[in-house]
């Protein structure tokens, strides 16, 4: 039994130890464990006095843990209230700390790489790539801007992660679960980032075909005439074939990679691409 | 010297931030323009950076996955590019196999270096010494992390400079500008890697607006943005109802059961 609260001052150290190392020591076998106990520690320290209760708290929040690092901090939180729970209630489950974890870390993984992972970073990012390009390669404007807003997309969620955690407890992950205002969200999200990757598609592949036919006195010009019927349509094409090569012959972006690279070096030299 | 120490400490920095502050300092769009104020040539920088980042705009880490590096490759094919005198091509070419070392590198430090690293930690855990966990939580993983990704630059760039020059005059033109050709090609494998990764059943029509509009309209990204966060913002409101509704319902419905469950006992 404890008498210790933990306070606001508490949580801060929780969100320093956050921001400055969870996914450190990222390991094959626990993943991020040593991340989840070593930001909780503070914590630990506070509500048991007794040393050996800290090794066995520590043991618990040294398992296998595998999240998203912007989500992670909503596992935290609840994780802190809990063990508060458990250090002042001698009835409690404390078992029940792992199998709460356990059941919304992959929920939580699942939304933060969508969302962060998935939509924010690359349309931030090509909305800076568009501000570099439309500069003349001369201003740093749109990266700034990138970090500026992963950062705050970063450091607000995660602070809101840890405190809300820690207030409202398991319930929080309950509540986006059950409204699946977040299967919506996520939806969208996917829609604002098709409708991006489609403008890209027109503006950052280039590909030349040099071919041109005569007929008499007129010379054909073979990519001129597609672009006449559609912009920049030979881009389209190849997304298209990668995208079909990646879903359904399942081959590695990084083999397709270089074999792009090695089919414009081929083809300028065959002479089928300039 | 004092370039390549600074490209190192950079990669240090970018490759600890997916642990930290994810801010994604990492991403080539940002390395590039600071590698390159490093190296004394911004626009190359910005330059690498822009077609590093295409290339790799769909690098997502999900679950244990993770995608070929994309931090260390571009600080050094930066500091290539602008020992090369702007060569951005070759500098993405060279890019790409140094992105499948960096990952080779994650994997190891994963299975081997961190591994070794979590299991002192557990030790200093069992004897709740804190300073030996801060060591082997903290002060470890940037060791690794620096022997690993910063020392590896630090050579690389060191050493680069004259190489790099001496092997660029010895290529043929028409190579270099194969390379060109298909580096601007990169661009599609990496949009069709974020097509994947977003993963929209049905949501190919947008694909269409999206390119149609850049196409036709002529309006430039920021434009488009707009666009799709009016389109997003009208499908949320007309769709938010339903999903509150259901929500309603199954909240009705799990009360429900709830005093069924209560009725049996």
């Amino acid at each position: 039994m404890s008498e210790a609260k933990i306070t606001k001052k508490d949580l801060m150290k929780v969100y320093g130890r956050h921001l400055g190392s969870f996914g450190f020591n990222y390991n094959a076998a626990k993943q991020m464990n040593t991340g989840m106990s070593y930001c909780l520690y503070p914590i630990i320290k506070k509500l048991y006095p007794k040393k050996e209760d800290r090794i066995k708290a520590m043991e618990r929040e040294n398992e296998y843990y595998l999240s998203q690092l912007t989500c992670s901090s909503l596992n935290v939180g609840i994780a802190a209230a809990m063990e508060e729970k458990n250090a002042k209630d001698p009835d409690f489950d404390e078992n029940s700390i792992n199998a709460v974890k356990a059941a919304t870390m992959s929920p939580l993984a699942a939304i933060g790489d969508s969302l962060v992972q998935g939509t924010f970073r690359p349309l931030f990012a090509g909305i800076a790539i568009t501000m570099v390009t439309a500069s003349g390669y001369t201003s740093v404007a749109g990266p700034i801007l990138f970090f500026v807003i992963m950062l705050l997309l970063s450091l607000i969620p995660r602070y809101l992660g840890i405190f809300q955690g820690y207030k409202q407890g398991a319930k929080v992950v309950d509540l986006i679960q059950k409204t699946g205002i977040m299967d919506l969200v996520t939806r969208l999200a996917g829609v604002a980032g098709y409708i991006l990757i489609g403008a890209f598609s027109f503006s950052m592949v280039s590909i030349n075909i040099p071919f041109e036919f005569t007929s008499g006195e007129t010379v054909i010009n073979v990519q001129q005439t597609l672009n006449s019927l559609v912009p920049n349509c030979l881009s389209l094409v190849l997304i298209f074939v990668c995208y079909k090569l990646m879903t359904k012959k399942k081959v590695n972006p990084v083999v397709l990679l270089f074999g792009l690279l090695i089919l414009g070096i081929v083809g300028v030299y065959v002479g089928f691409l300039a | 010297m004092i370039q390549a120490l600074l490209c190192a400490v950079l990669v240090w920095i970018a490759e600890n931030d997916s642990g930290q502050l994810l801010s994604f300092i990492s991403r080539p769009i940002v390395l590039g323009p600071i590698a390159g104020l490093i190296c004394g040539d911004v626009q190359t920088g910005l330059m690498v950076g822009v077609a590093v980042e295409t290339m790799f705009l769909a690098t997502v880490h999900v679950g244990t996955s993770f995608p070929p590096d994309a931090s260390f490759s571009t600080v050094i094919a930066t500091a290539f590019a602008v020992a090369a005198g702007s060569e951005v091509g070759v500098a993405v070419a060279a890019a790409l196999p140094l992105s499948v070392i960096g990952q080779l590198a994650f994997y190891l430090n994963m299975s081997v270096f961190n591994q070794w690293g979590a299991v002192m930690y557990e030790k200093a855990c069992a004897k709740d010494n804190e300073k030996m966990m801060t060591f082997w939580h903290v002060g470890w993983s940037l060791l690794i992390s620096f022997a690993l990704y910063g020392i590896p630059t630090f050579l690389a760039v060191y050493v680069s400079g004259d190489i790099v020059q001496l092997i660029i005059d010895k290529i043929p033109a028409q190579l270099i500008s194969g390379i060109n050709a298909g580096a601007g090609m990169l661009a599609a494998v990496g949009l069709a890697m974020l097509l994947k990764a977003v993963n929209g059943k049905g949501l190919w029509p947008y694909l269409l607006i999206g390119y149609f509009i850049a196409a036709y309209v002529g309006v430039n990204m920021i434009g488009v943005a707009i666009f799709a966060a009016a389109v997003v913002a009208v499908m949320f409101y007309g769709q938010k109802a339903n999903y509150m509704k259901d929500t309603k319902e199954a909240a009705v419905q799990e009360k429900l059961e709830e005093q069924e469950f209560i009725k049996v006992d």
